[in-house]
């Protein structure tokens, strides 16, 4: 049963193909996110739930 | 911050607390109930007199009830008032529409109402964690989708730039959420509280485990993990230690969950491919768990003298250590070697609530002591009450954790034993792995009882707490800049407004790479199974039966999957193939073992020991802990309907002829009349005969039968 399923990923470098998208996603991903611009960006938004409100 | 950012002119609002109000209410009883509910069934494994005989009392009737009870209405209500109450403040908006809120509320207290009776009562659709019948998944949909644009509104209407991280996770929960339950709800209905799902078999265990692993992930960790964003640099006034790994384990986790479903399969039935798949993404899951802990800890970071002194932080702490604690037990046993000792036993239980109770009830404990004060304008009645439910109830969890282990690493052992001398089962007799765990079972039913009375302190404390507060609780009004519109700067605007539904499309997009891959083969493929001429479909008699298995629930006790591991074959025969459950509308091989394996059970006994066992189980084996099911002796079947049940199976493929269709209820007789014919010669009275009893006798003694005939022919 195997061999007929795996037989629909016809494409053997399918495998190959999806490990290194993954790979150049997540490395691509942690580069951008610690991108050196963003500094302010990110120490901004993580005050978000300090802020107190502002009352009348 | 805000400030710089926008014109300037300050608009008045206010928070709509009292929706968030009835939300907390609505998690502490709920709480209080679900756990009350363990409780019992606990006692119920411990000893089976706690069944008291009664039909809707039943451990296979009330232990869908807790889970539902302790997932939706629990965790449920928890995850509402916890998103109501920091995204309006993360929002600085009110929640986008009061009508929307209430509804909101109310259809989802009616939800639980109506599964708090309909379970008891049997309407089950047998599959895990989505047992509700079809008119309750239309309910859930649709206050579903209440909830989320009330939630999107809330974003639309925002006074604040940023989409803080919580947030993310929050959109994350709505939109997974729904695609699960609604793919896993496909069903054709056959009469106002019993339907058939279009997936069968393998498919539907395929689907039925992408949907109950994503529940744990998208119902029980993402939208709490969103909480933990917001609680812990709340409570403790810092803010999170990271905010870029929040995004890398926000990214992570949601690409990387939703492959993981095929590790409740290991060793099952479905094609290898799928197993390794769930299996590797299983064990990558574990990286950003951790980070995720890592983030919440180290954000706790400076603050742990506080921890020794005040509840709330031994809480938020506690559950962020089982957040890590559960999340590499996780992956470990979702390993296929480890996956073959654990599975079926208590080992998942006990997993199971260290993640339930661990990180769920200890988080949402620390958030209740948070917000219930703040939101009632007042002071907690007793840090001390706090601080004895926060030892209970992790003194009950160790307990809980420690005796689930030793149960199934224990029975695990047990079943997988073999004498090398003679090549057979060390116990063959699979009762004698049951009574050697019952001490387990007490142990673990007085941990619940310690963890439940922590949270009745709690319910005492948070009333006290309550009772003190102002009465008058007016909304304050409050002040913030608008978001400008139009303003030069409005094509960088333009992008940001839609920031949140181009985040939700990535979200979307994260979520069914995995869904797809797995999924879709199953559904596209006529290969996907290979198909066995010797299977046929169930006759009326046996399809009847097989409707009170699912009503009673018997699946949570047993399993109709044997796996092929050598010493399940010396047990139950060979290894069940993905070609007999392709009538099995819904898949019914089940997730734990308190009882034997049953996919090959027909046959094995007369007519007689099966009608004997069902009234009173320890008649035939002594010290089984199954129930007795007085209630099938005594109630006719409803063999009327039958008609109706295959002509809708017919709809979906399942090859009945229209004779068949036709003639189905004089069919179910005549197989009646067979078995009674021969328990009559064993003394049963004959008036028997149209009882549900002798259905299920019919249903029970074609399992595994289809291919075992075969078998014998050929010998
Ligand atoms: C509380 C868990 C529990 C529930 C619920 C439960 N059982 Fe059992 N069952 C057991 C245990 C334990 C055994 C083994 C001891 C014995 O033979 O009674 C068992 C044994 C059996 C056996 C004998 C299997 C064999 O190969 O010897 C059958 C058949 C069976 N159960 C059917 C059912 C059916 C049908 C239902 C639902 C109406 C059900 N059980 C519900 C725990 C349970």
């Amino acid at each position: 049963m195997k061999q007929e399923v795996l037989s629909y990923f016809q494409w053997i470098d399918l495998t190959n193909f999806a490990l290194l998208l993954f790979v150049f996603l997540f490395t691509g991903m942690i580069f951008w996110v610690w991108r050196r611009e963003s500094n302010k960006v990110y120490q901004e938004a993580s005050m978000l739930p300090l802020q107190e409100e502002n009352k009348l | 911050m805000s400030t710089d950012q926008n014109t300037g002119a300050l608009e008045e609002f206010s928070y709509d607390d009292s929706s968030v109000k009835l939300f907390l209410h609505a998690t502490i009883i709920w709480g209080a109930v679900a756990l009350l509910l363990g409780v019992v069934i606990a006692l119920q494994l411990a000893s089976w007199q706690f069944n008291f005989n009664l039909e809707w009392f039943t451990f296979g009737r009330l232990r869908p009830l807790h889970t539902n009870a302790a997932v939706f209405a629990f965790c449920g209500n928890a995850m509402f008032a916890g998103i109501y109450y920091s995204t309006q403040r993360l929002c600085k908006a009110r929640l986008y529409n009061d009508f929307l809120s209430r509804l909101h509320f109310w259809g989802w207290q009616l939800i639980i109402v109506a599964a708090a009776i309909s379970l008891p009562l049997g309407y089950s659709h047998g599959k895990e964690y989505a047992e509700l019948e079809w008119p309750i998944d239309i309910g859930i949909t649709i206050i579903w989708v209440v909830f989320a644009v009330n939630f999107f509104g809330t974003l639309y209407k925002r006074r604040e730039k940023h989409i803080y991280v919580a947030l993310w996770f929050y959109i994350a929960t709505i939109v997974t959420v729904a695609v699960l339950h609604i793919v896993n709800s496909i069903e054709i209905p056959i009469s106002l509280m019993k339907s058939y799902p279009v997936w069968a078999g393998a498919q539907d265990a395929l689907i039925q485990w992408w949907y109950g692993h994503n529940a744990v992930a998208f119902f029980l960790t993402t939208p709490f993990l969103g909480l933990m964003y917001y609680f812990v640099p709340k409570a403790i006034n810092r803010p999170v230690y990271s905010y870029r790994l929040s995004i890398i384990h926000f990214w992570s986790l949601v690409f990387i969950y939703i492959w993981a479903g095929p590790h409740h399969l290991l060793y099952t039935a479905l094609p290898d491919w799928a197993q390794t798949l769930g299996m590797c993404f299983s064990v990558i899951l574990w990286a950003p768990s951790w980070g995720g802990m890592i983030n919440g800890l180290l954000t706790m970071r400076g603050a742990w003298d506080r921890v020794r002194s005040e509840p709330l932080l031994k809480f938020l702490a506690t559950s962020i250590t089982f957040y890590g604690m559960s999340t590499f037990e996780g992956p470990l046993m979702a390993i296929k070697s480890v996956n073959a000792l654990a599975h079926y036993t208590d080992w998942v239980v006990g997993h199971v609530h260290s993640g339930t109770i661990g990180w769920n009830v200890m988080l949402v404990s620390g958030i209740l002591y948070y917000i219930v004060p703040k939101i009632w304008k007042t002071e907690l009645f007793s840090q001390k009450l706090a601080n004895i439910h926060f030892w209970s109830t992790t003194i009950g969890l160790v307990l809980y954790i420690l005796s689930m282990w030793t149960a199934g690493i224990t029975q695990g052992l047990m079943w997988r034993e073999i004498n090398p001398s003679t090549g057979m089962l060390t116990y063959p007799n699979f009762v004698e792995t049951v009574t050697k765990i019952i001490p387990m079972y007490w142990v673990r039913a007085f941990g619940g009882v310690l963890v439940l009375g922590g949270f009745i302190l709690l319910l005492i404390n948070l009333y006290k707490t309550i009772a003190r507060a102002p009465k008058e609780q007016k909304e304050e009004i409050l002040r913030a800049p608008a978001l400008e519109k139009n303003s030069s700067k409005a094509k960088g605007h333009r992008g940001l407004e839609g920031l949140p539904a181009v985040f939700t499309v990535l979200t979307v997009l994260a979520v069914l790479v995995g869904s797809a891959i797995e999924i879709l083969p199953s559904i596209l493929s006529n290969k996907w199974i290979e198909k066995d001429a010797r299977v046929t479909p169930y006759t009326p008699l046996e399809l009847a039966g097989r409707d009170i298995y699912i009503r009673e629930g018997c699946y949570v006790c047993h399993s109709q999957m044997i796996r092929t591991l050598p010493h399940e074959v010396l047990r139950y025969g060979p290894s069940s193939t993905a070609a007999e459950f392709v009538y099995d509308r819904p898949f019914q091989w089940g997730s734990k073992r308190t009882g034997p394996d049953i996919a090959r059970v027909g046959g094995k006994y007369n007519h007689l020991w099966h009608y004997r066992h069902m009234m009173d189980p320890r008649v035939v084996t002594q010290g089984s802990i199954m129930p007795n099911y007085p209630w099938l002796f005594k109630k006719k079947a409803d063999l009327g309907i039958l008609s109706k049940k295959l002509a809708v199976l017919k709809s979906m493929g399942v090859p009945y002829s229209d004779e068949e269709i036709e003639k189905a209820t004089e069919l179910a007789k005549t197989q009646a009349d067979v078995i009674i014919k021969e328990l009559a010669s064993d003394g049963v009275p004959t008036n028997m005969k149209n009882k549900q009893i002798i259905a299920l006798i019919a249903y029970l003694q074609r399992l595994g039968t289809d291919i075992q005939q075969e078998i014998e022919e050929e010998e």
